[in-house]
């Protein structure tokens, strides 16, 4: 059956939505940092791309290409509310509707569309909700077509406030027109490899045979790359209530400046474990395995610590080159944790990401654990051993993980009275930041520091938790 | 550039209340900040969010010389001036 597939993108999303909120911006160049004195313009308005302004610049390069651009620090909390009533929109045309992000929808309507007599009437009905309903200046993007990968590549054709169809007959020349990373699923490093055999342009991929693309991309990604290069994609729609379970949770974290005391850094520590278990316990969850990222400055401020690191172990450019080069050892001495240890861990001490030095350890446990004190702990005994600690540290990235994840409800009460304890304090703890908002009371060693709260800045890994259990509306 | 003045004060607001409406439920008429009468011309954009168990809805009302984001406290029944924007 051919199938009729919607994809519907809101234009320049953040940016468009501060310029809803406020009428002075709008007409303007504006971008969007996620914070005040943050370096990074997390998005765009339609007039600053003009500029060649676009997501992911830096603010220096942003003022040297649009000197008057208007910097917004973000409000996740508005960009939040607007994308669920978006979504809200969207689920009203057709029970198989995917939230893709924060910003996109992919709608089925191949047996709905007959109500509105057709899709494009579809298309148009959300643009004027969306005027009417959220306000006058958020606008969208509409694609329509066979299946979901030219869907998208539809509704990047004409933007803002644009509707594009792709018909079988048309697929092939649209593709051809196209760049290969306007595609959905060819991202930059597949985008590399493919220019590296010379293969630049749709046409010249869809030349290649499926023995050529095996050979190189081995049997996934040959399959992959050959049905794009052909518009083919069978994928189906996947409603929200169909998401699939998580399989792990975590937070990261990217300060704007370096931490260079240890305090800092195991603060930041401290309040991404306790986020990433408030998580996982609002799923009803608990994991038994425990992964710790660290991220030290680029080389051009390397701390001592470093300069040894690079030393002792090799060349900045030995380093750099690839992944192989990656020095790593295996610790056994974890030190005297109150629940045992299934298996040691491995720490990777490596330059290999952008210059930066990056530690990355992991642990898993014979118990399932969902308390962040205990979390924290876990990650202290992975990171005792690392050198980052021995001079200052210059920590730039922290990020932990909860993974092995199981429903809580399966597990048995605890045996001795101290656990149960700790769990009863956990609970009320919980029941008072439900009742009364985040980290209305949280652990003593967060005080003084600007606490890490949970934000909205898309759905990926945990559109699950994100559309079904933040209470909303 | 226009600037943004942070208020943060308590406000008395008259607003409409209307269920039956799409976009959002509380149309905000006038309020009265520091014995001024303020009247709206509309509503430009509303959201809303939740601090625990209370639903805060933000509301950003234009007046014929300025816009002002009011926040409206569905627990406490409170309304909040927040910002004032000027419309140049």
């Amino acid at each position: 059956m051919n199938r009729v597939i919607l994809h519907v993108d809101l234009n320049s999303f953040f940016a468009t939505a501060e310029q809803q909120a406020n009428p002075v911006l709008r007409g303007k160049p504006v971008g969007i940092t996620k914070a005040v004195g943050r370096t990074c313009i997390i998005a765009a308005s339609v007039e600053a791309k003009r500029w060649g302004v676009t997501t992911g610049s830096n603010v220096y390069d942003a003022r040297k290409l649009c000197p008057q651009i208007i910097l917004i620090p973000a409000d996740f909390d508005k960009y939040a509310d607007i994308s669920m009533r978006f979504i809200e929109i969207c689920k009203t045309y057709s029970p198989l509707c995917e939230v893709f992000s924060l910003d996109e929808c992919f709608i089925d309507v191949t047996e709905t569309e007959k109500f509105w007599h057709n899709v494009f009437n579809i298309a148009f009905e959300i643009k004027d909700r969306l005027r009417s309903e959220v306000g006058e200046r958020m606008t969208v993007s509409c694609g329509v077509s066979h299946n979901r990968l030219l869907a998208k590549l539809a509704s990047s054709q004409i933007k803002p406030d644009g509707l594009f169809w792709i018909t079988r007959d048309n697929a092939i020349s649209t593709l051809d027109k196209s760049d290969l990373t306007d595609v959905c699923g060819l991202g930059f490093a597949l985008n590399r490899r493919l220019r590296d055999l010379g293969i630049d342009s749709f046409p010249k991929l869809r030349s290649k045979s499926l023995v050529f693309l095996h050979k190189h991309f081995g049997p996934f990604w040959s399959k992959h790359l050959y049905n794009i290069a052909r518009g083919i994609d069978e994928s189906p729609v996947v409603p929200t209530d169909e998401i699939p379970d998580a399989k792990s949770v975590g937070r990261t974290y990217t300060t704007h400046r370096d931490l260079t005391n240890k305090d800092e850094v195991l603060q930041l520590m401290r309040n991404l474990c306790e986020e990433t278990t408030a998580k996982a316990r609002m799923m009803g969850l608990a994991g038994r395995y425990v992964g710790l990222t660290l991220r030290g400055s680029s080389l051009e401020t390397k701390s001592e610590y470093q300069k040894s690191f690079f030393e002792e172990n090799g060349t900045q450019s030995e380093t750099n080159s690839n992944v192989q080069n990656s020095k790593s050892k295996t610790v056994s001495n974890l030190g005297n944790l109150d629940f045992d240890i299934v298996s040691n861990f491995e720490i990777r001490a490596s330059n290999l990401y952008r210059g930066e030095l990056s530690f990355y350890g992991h642990r898993t446990l014979k118990n399932y654990i969902d308390d962040g004190k205990r979390l924290f702990d876990i990650c202290l005994a992975i990171c005792k051993e690392w050198s980052v600690f021995a001079a200052k540290p210059n920590v730039r990235f922290c990020g932990v993980t909860l993974g092995m994840l199981t429903e809580v409800r399966f597990l048995t009460t605890p045996l001795f009275s101290a656990d149960r304890r700790r769990q009863d304090l956990v609970k009320t703890i919980d029941q008072i930041n439900r009742r009364f908002g985040d980290y209305t009371v949280y652990p003593g060693q967060l005080l003084g520091m600007p606490i890490i709260r949970p934000e909205v800045n898309g759905y990926f890994g945990d559109k699950a938790y994100r559309l079904n259990f933040v209470p909303h509306g | 550039m226009a600037s943004d003045t942070f208020i943060n004060e308590q406000v008395s607001v008259w607003a409409f209340f209307d269920p039956s409406a799409a976009s959002s439920h509380i149309f905000p008429i006038a309020m009265n900040w520091r014995r001024r009468l303020v009247k709206f011309q509309k509503l430009i954009l509303s959201t809303t969010k939740r601090v625990g168990d209370a639903k805060i809805l933000n509301l950003i009302c234009a007046s014929d010389t300025a816009c002002f984001e009011l926040e409206y406290n569905s627990d406490s029944h409170l309304w909040r001036l927040v910002k004032v924007m000027s419309q140049e």
